[in-house]
């Protein structure tokens, strides 16, 4: 057996090559077909062929992290009384103001639109120039609003999401990125009025619990079922997928789905104490310092 | 193995005890080429034992040691002011404070401070307190201007404390003065001078008071701005800056860069500010100046015996500056975030290494060694944002051979560094409380 990579003639070596490569397909094919056979006569084999042979994936060899939350009776003590309380213990409605930096551009008008339709309960106010943050916070406080959101842009595109929960609750900065909006969707559905059912996967350490909680808090309390629509805020590797759909049972065992809404994905930058400030303190932040590992992520 | 305590408090009143051990440094045996490595010893894991319920009400705001290190004085949202047995945590005395509102803002503890006799407190609307401890109504409460957002009392004097705040230069008082005036005084309205609004004390005593302060400073200073009773020391701005305008004052922390006398005190602002203030040369402007970083200036500590102090700001970043220059000698690195309280401590007595412990919002301990390369020796998740951390006792580890002579066991550490002639006179101090301790004997080496 010659290697391949000595050969110079390139007309030979190249039919050497794909000599090669059939060869191989071929043992790989065979070795597929006498597996399929041999399995389904006996399933057995196939199930301990699947338990053996599990990938590693970046989650599953995700680095250890001690803040990842267990049935903790210290951290459910601190969440039944931490800023989101009057939400989850005495049922208070979300409210929820949707506004823009300055000078917004036309993009950021339409996914406002989308926002507006999200969140049941939202309104959106066009930012004016006189007024800074820390204002539009003390009016917003004074309607009784309980949560903001300011959508940033960057050249003509929107590219941030700054979510500010009131009265007093943290300030979660997001980078805002892969919007597609629903009419780009193909196949999209039509959102009618019915709240929505809330999914949140994966947001198992005690920063991913308070941001969960934080999300959580926007949604009314009680979905209705009828609309038979819901919302995923899927987190993972530290990038919150947001994904909204409309479900129908075609039997016991299938159902179908129907994307509507925009999707977009988030990704953690800040998370502040308090109402936002610039001079306040950041409770977590994002630095490229942090990025020590490809298998150690923060939510 | 040697081991390491700490006492930390958090936003939920939980005082918490980590105890990191470190492991016994093993010589590693000379292995032949094909048989395997012997495997190391597994690493320690630091214990946590926490006290107390979660109770937001009661969440700690500061904590310290109080003079002799026998029990630690804690001081909560709620008023209330506990001195803890550092062994189990039980309250051996506690006194309540009122702690108003202003406006919807809750008024905070930014001082505290505990000796044998006596604990003082101020909170952020001035209100100096001096409690007995001894006797529970035996209380005396001191004004020291509006806005206060740190007041510390000097380690070996402690009728010196500093204050400083939001339009509040560094000021310090003298207690002894201030508790006299106010015996002393009629019932009047408290006039204002300045900014401040101190009380006016009547004419008798001002005259002994004036005699009884140091000469030099209040000479210098200009008609308009005496010094009100109580003060010691009163700074003034800098100079306008490049555009002339007046530069704002915002003073966050404040620590007294020698243990001795009230010499030399730095401060941190908030415009990343951080100045060094020289006492004795009479100087009401700072000595050192240096602007350092972007974000305000939210915590400080000493570091080896007043060259260098450590700071923290509001985005997660801590430094190290030189108290002589200004200039930074480096970033402690692996915040995640906002470093609320800092403390260095040197595990033995003799020159080790200093070592920086802090505690974050990011729910974490950490411990890094404050050589040149700042390395994170150790990180304890606490599941608790915490606001306060205070140095507990060192046990070295048991001597293979008998290489450690002359270090005494279980000394509870200063959080600041400290000088030799300390060292000596604090160990024939406590050469007779050893006796008390029924851990292991060693032998003193007497000099």
């Amino acid at each position: 057996m010659v290697e391949i990579n000595t050969i110079k003639n390139k007309l030979k070596r190249e039919e050497l090559y794909q000599k090669q490569k059939n060869a191989k397909a071929k043992s790989k094919r065979d070795r597929r077909t006498t597996l399929q056979k041999e399995e389904s006569s006996n399933p057995e084999k196939k199930e301990k062929r699947l338990a053996e042979n599990v990938p590693n994936t970046l989650e599953n060899t995700r680095e250890f992290d001690e803040t990842i939350v267990e049935e903790d009776a210290e951290v459910a003590a601190d969440e039944a009384t931490d800023e989101f309380s009057q939400y989850f213990q005495n049922g208070l409605t979300p409210k929820i103001l949707i506004t823009t930096s300055k000078g917004p551009s036309a993009s950021v008008y339409e996914f406002a639109t989308e926002l507006v339709d999200i969140f049941p309960n939202t309104h959106f106010v066009k930012r004016k120039p006189q007024f800074e943050m820390k204002h539009i916070i003390e009016f917003s406080k004074n309607r009784d609003f309980t949560d903001i959101m300011v959508i940033n842009e960057d050249r003509k595109e929107p590219n941030g999401l700054t979510l500010i929960h009131l009265p007093d609750g943290p300030t979660a900065h997001f980078k805002l990125s892969s919007i597609q909006l629903s009419k780009d969707i193909e196949g999209h559905g039509r959102t009618s009025s019915h709240k929505p059912e809330l999914i949140l996967n994966n947001f198992n350490t005690r920063l991913g619990h308070t941001i969960g909680r934080m999300f959580t808090a926007l949604f009314p309390h009680v979905p209705e079922f009828q609309g038979r629509q819901v919302a995923t805020l899927h987190n993972q590797r530290d990038f919150i997928f947001f994904r909204r759909h409309r479900y129908v049972f075609k039997n016991a065992k299938r159902v179908n789905l129907q994307e509507l809404g925009p999707r977009f994905t988030l990704k953690l930058k800040w998370l502040q104490k308090g109402t936002f400030d610039r001079k306040g303190e950041h409770e977590w932040m994002f630095k490229p310092e942090m990025e020590t590992s490809r298998r150690r992520f923060f939510l | 193995m040697s081991s390491q305590r700490f006492y930390t408090g958090d936003e939920q009143g939980l005082v918490k005890v980590v105890t990191i051990t470190e492991p016994v440094v093993v010589k590693p045996k000379r292995v032949r080429r094909n048989q395997p490595a012997p495997e190391a010893p597994p690493k320690p894991v630091p214990t946590v034992e926490t006290w107390g319920i979660p109770d937001r009400e009661k969440a700690v705001q500061m904590m310290c040691w109080d003079f002799e290190k026998k029990h630690l004085a804690v001081a909560r949202k709620n008023g209330l002011v506990q001195l803890l047995d550092p062994k189990d945590g039980t309250v051996t005395t506690e006194f309540k404070h009122t702690l108003g509102k202003e406006g919807k803002v809750d008024n905070i503890f930014v001082g505290l401070f505990a000796s044998s006799e006596s604990i003082i407190t101020c909170t952020n609307t001035g209100r100096l307190v001096v409690q007995s401890i001894a006797d529970h109504s035996k209380a005396t409460v001191l004004e020291v201007g509006k806005d206060i957002c740190r007041m510390r009392v000097h380690p070996r004097e402690h009728h010196i404390v500093a204050t400083g705040g939001k339009e509040q230069e560094l000021t310090l008082w003298d207690l002894k003065a201030l508790c006299k005036d106010t015996e002393e005084e009629t019932p009047e309205p408290s006039t204002k001078k300045g900014k401040k609004n101190s009380k006016k004390a009547p004419a008798p005593a001002p005259a002994k008071e004036m005699e009884k302060k140091a000469g030099g400073p209040e000479a210098r200073y200009k008609s308009k701005d005496i010094l009100a009773n109580g003060q010691i020391f009163k700074a003034k701005n800098v100079k306008n800056d490049y555009l002339d305008l007046r530069v704002p004052v915002w003073n966050t922390d404040v620590q007294f860069l020698n243990q001795y006398d009230t010499s030399r005190i730095a401060v941190g602002t908030r415009n990343h500010q951080i100045r060094v203030y020289d006492i004795k040369s009479g100087a009401r402007r700072p000595a050192v100046d240096a602007e350092v970083g972007e974000m305000p200036v939210v915590a400080m500590a000493n570091g080896k015996d007043g060259s260098e102090i450590v700071f923290s700001d509001t985005v997660t970043n801590v430094y190290s500056i030189d108290t002589l220059t200004g200039a930074i000698i480096g970033q402690y690195k692996g915040f995640t975030g906002v470093a609320t309280a800092l403390a260095t401590f040197i595990p033995f007595e003799d020159d080790s290494t200093a070592h920086l412990v802090t505690v974050a919002m990011d729910r974490c301990l950490r411990v890094h060694e404050m050589t040149k390369t700042r390395k994170l020796l150790h990180k304890v998740y606490l599941k608790q944002r915490m606001t306060a951390v205070v140095v507990g006792e060192y046990a070295p580890a048991e001597p293979t051979e008998d290489e450690e002579d002359g270090v005494v066991s279980n000394k509870k550490k200063r959080t600041e560094g400290e000088g030799d002639d300390e060292n000596d006179d604090d160990l024939w101090e406590s050469m007779g409380k050893l006796e008390d301790k029924k851990n292991k004997k060693r032998k003193l080496a007497k000099e």
